[in-house]
């Protein structure tokens, strides 16, 4: 079954590029899929270090242990925060699915509940990161359906030229749902990386710059070890590193289920 | 059963195994200790008088032990200092073996956590002084009665509601998909009541079994339940919702009154509860349901020797969450309680909402709130605004005021002197 996967991928593509091919010039979309369609391992799981710094250089640091399932229709991703104490035992639960709407969960020690969180949360900032709920979940990559892509001019980036891909939310409901209308991005083709994305808010002016430093293998599947946000508006900056990264295959379910959030950190060998 | 023996069981191992897990996680390299710390002070002022409402002071250290990836062991206590009107509230609910240690009347020393849990996948069993938090409604406490709460200050508490622990035992595991949830609570506390004189303590008469406060109050004694609290809930996700079902059978948390040859007595009377709930995210919004039915809820009966009796009692709520995007949150809920049967101390029906708007500002650092509970049926209510300022991952400042209306025999008009002002800072390590 398994050798059947990347034709079945390939008729998917071509079919949904197709599909697009009046909305977008081909290429864009290629590169726009090229993103989209990066490899992604079937588990993984590392220690988030978030250092929080303010346009006054007040500093806040988080660290968080998180743990990334892609397998079948939907990816899931857990994030359960370790330090400092007044945020540690707060954990984060998402399900991206393919096919239906999201699903978010997020378990606050004070309140001692799991809660359901809105799926519509996408654009709304993630504990006080520079990231958005949606950030955390599309994993630098731009869901085809949200936007409609162009080619920029190729620019210069770290001694080298690299395309450029260009996205506008395809409708104001959308822009305001990821609370950005348009971006643009540096794409590194061969990790299939937006390496400097910039993004635009709703009512057009310049938002946000993610820069990803450090693209590293965690299994079969480039990874985005080192970033950073920063808000343009605000001066407001979020650098994220991960350590510890591993391949983990064979994840348990339980560590992705609602309920066991409350149980606190899971021990992932 | 004889409940008190069982406690003391459970209290015994679960403190033995702290000990037996420090001794042997000390002797093992893998053991993880994770000491923490939480300090607080909260001001009142009350708007009504000259005098200072509240000045309050709570320390709790935790230390988290976990020796392998199954067992964890953990401690928390709390200390308590409070200097004006607004006391520590009694201890007299309390069972004995819960009861915090007295400092003479102002200060307390509590412990609030003392577990023992293994885990595996979606399995763990907790031992210990534990809560149990159920339901899916914030504050409005419809299924979520299982656990005893603090009501020292009425509902004017930043967390809503202030859970007491219990010594007890919990299991919690998935069957064929289904969260399976069992918990027995070996411990007969009940709500912690205001100590009478304080500021929030009670003056409507449905709370003071139909005696107005101009009437004598009876001498009171307190006579905890020796059963304990049973209680087993099950959960599904279908699709975008959440379900459950659960019943609980124990002594209430509420008493009711009776008298004895001298004076009256605090009663906890067992209770069946059946309850489901159900939540479902539809893009911006979450919906969440909760009914319940108490087949036979204590209560007291308009009587001059008072007489109690059983009745059916029905609860539910709804609510909803909005995301009003940038940073801006919508929470409102209905509320209805109804009891059957004439001649009751309380109205048949109380139908409370509860409205709260919050928006966080500056990467959430600061968060400004403001909430309104109020009684639907007896027209009375408070008004709650709050800001809350995160200066850094140690420190942060609250102010707000608590602001109340309403006739004096009313749920929150009863409240109505104890217009106040506060400032909290929360310190953390």
């Amino acid at each position: 079954m398994r050798s059947l996967k990347p034709l079945c991928l390939s008729l998917v593509l071509s079919m949904t590029s197709l599909a697009h091919a009046e909305d977008a010039p081909m290429d864009a979309y290629a590169l726009a899929s090229l993103v989209a369609d990066r490899a992604a391992n079937e588990g993984r799981v590392g220690t988030m270090h978030f250092q929080l710094t303010s346009s006054s250089n007040r500093v806040r640091e988080r660290e968080a242990l998180m743990l990334h399932s892609d397998i079948g229709v939907t990816e899931r991703i857990a994030i359960y925060f370790t330090e400092p104490t007044v945020i540690e035992e707060t954990a984060f639960l998402s399900f991206n699915h393919s096919a239906r709407e999201d699903e978010n969960w997020l378990y606050l020690p004070a309140t001692e509940r799991v809660r359901r969180l809105p799926a519509g949360d996408r654009g709304d900032y993630f504990l006080g990161t520079d990231l958005t709920y949606g950030d955390i979940k599309d994993n630098f990559k731009f869901a085809l359906d949200d936007w409609q892509f162009e080619l920029g001019e190729p620019a210069p980036f770290n001694g080298q030229v690299v395309p450029v891909l260009k996205g506008t939310a395809r409708t104001p409901d959308i822009g305001i749902e990821m609370g950005y209308a348009s971006f643009s991005a540096k794409i590194d083709e061969t990790s299939g990386f937006p390496i400097w994305i910039e993004y635009t808010d709703t009512d057009g002016e310049p938002l946000k710059r993610i820069e990803i430093l450090t693209i590293e293998p965690v299994g079969d599947a480039p990874t985005a070890i080192h970033f950073t946000a920063e808000n343009l508006q605000t001066g407001h900056h979020t650098e994220v590193r991960f350590s510890d990264m591993r391949y983990v295959p064979d994840l348990d379910d339980s560590v992705f289920d609602p309920e066991v959030l409350a149980y606190g950190v899971p021990d992932v060998d | 059963m004889e409940c008190r023996m069982l406690t003391r069981l459970v209290k015994g191992s679960a403190c033995l195994s702290l000990a037996l897990a420090a001794a042997c996680g000390a002797a093992s390299q893998t053991l993880k200790l994770k000491p923490s710390l939480e300090a607080s002070y909260k001001f009142a002022q009350g708007l009504d008088s000259s005098v200072a409402d509240q000045s309050y002071i709570q320390v709790k250290p935790k230390i988290t032990a976990r020796w392998n990836r199954h067992w964890k062991a953990a401690l928390a206590v709390r200390a308590e200092g409070a200097f004006d009107e607004t006391g520590l509230g009694s201890v007299d609910t309390f069972d004995n073996h819960s009861k915090p240690l007295e400092f003479g009347r102002d200060g307390r020393l509590e412990i609030e956590e003392a577990t023992l849990s293994w885990r595996k996948r979606s399995t763990r069993i907790t031992l210990g002084k534990q809560t149990f938090a159920w339901g899916v409604l914030d504050g409005l406490q419809v299924t979520d009665r299982f656990d005893a709460v603090r009501r020292r200050e009425a509902v004017f508490t930043d967390q809503r509601p202030e859970r007491l622990s219990k010594w007890g035992a919990r299991a919690e595991f998935d069957l064929a998909g289904t969260r399976l949830d069992i918990a027995a609570a070996l411990d007969g506390s009940g709500d912690q009541l205001v100590t009478p004189g304080d500021s929030f303590s009670v003056r409507a008469p449905r709370f003071r079994a139909g005696l107005s406060i101009a009437a004598q109050t009876p001498d009171l004694s307190t006579d905890l339940s020796n059963n304990p609290t049973l209680g087993a809930r099950a959960a599904r996700r279908f699709g975008d919702s959440d379900a459950s079902i659960l019943v609980i059978h124990g002594p209430d948390t509420e008493p009711v009154f009776r008298t004895r040859p001298a004076g009256a007595s605090l009663n906890y009377d067992t209770r069946t509860l059946l309850g489901a709930t159900w939540q479902r995210s539809a893009g911006s919004r979450v919906w969440r349901v909760e009914t319940a039915l108490v087949f036979d809820q204590p209560v007291n009966l308009q009587s001059a020797t008072l007489e109690t009796d059983t009745r059916q009692r029905w609860l539910g709520g709804v609510g909803l969450d909005w995301d009003l995007r940038d940073g801006a949150f919508l929470n409102a809920q209905l509320g209805v309680d109804h009891i059957e049967g004439d001649n009751l101390v309380r109205p048949n029906t109380d139908v409370i909402s509860t409205i709260k708007l919050q928006k966080s500002f500056s990467n959430q650092t600061w968060l400004a709130s403001a909430e309104v509970i109020s009684s639907l049926s007896d027209g009375d209510g408070t008004l709650r605004p709050a800001l809350s300022w995160q200066v850094d991952d140690r420190h942060r400042l609250q102010i707000g005021a608590d602001l109340i209306w309403g006739d004096r025999e009313g749920l929150f008009g009863q409240f109505k002197d104890n217009n106040r002002v506060w400032v909290k800072t929360t310190w953390t390590l």
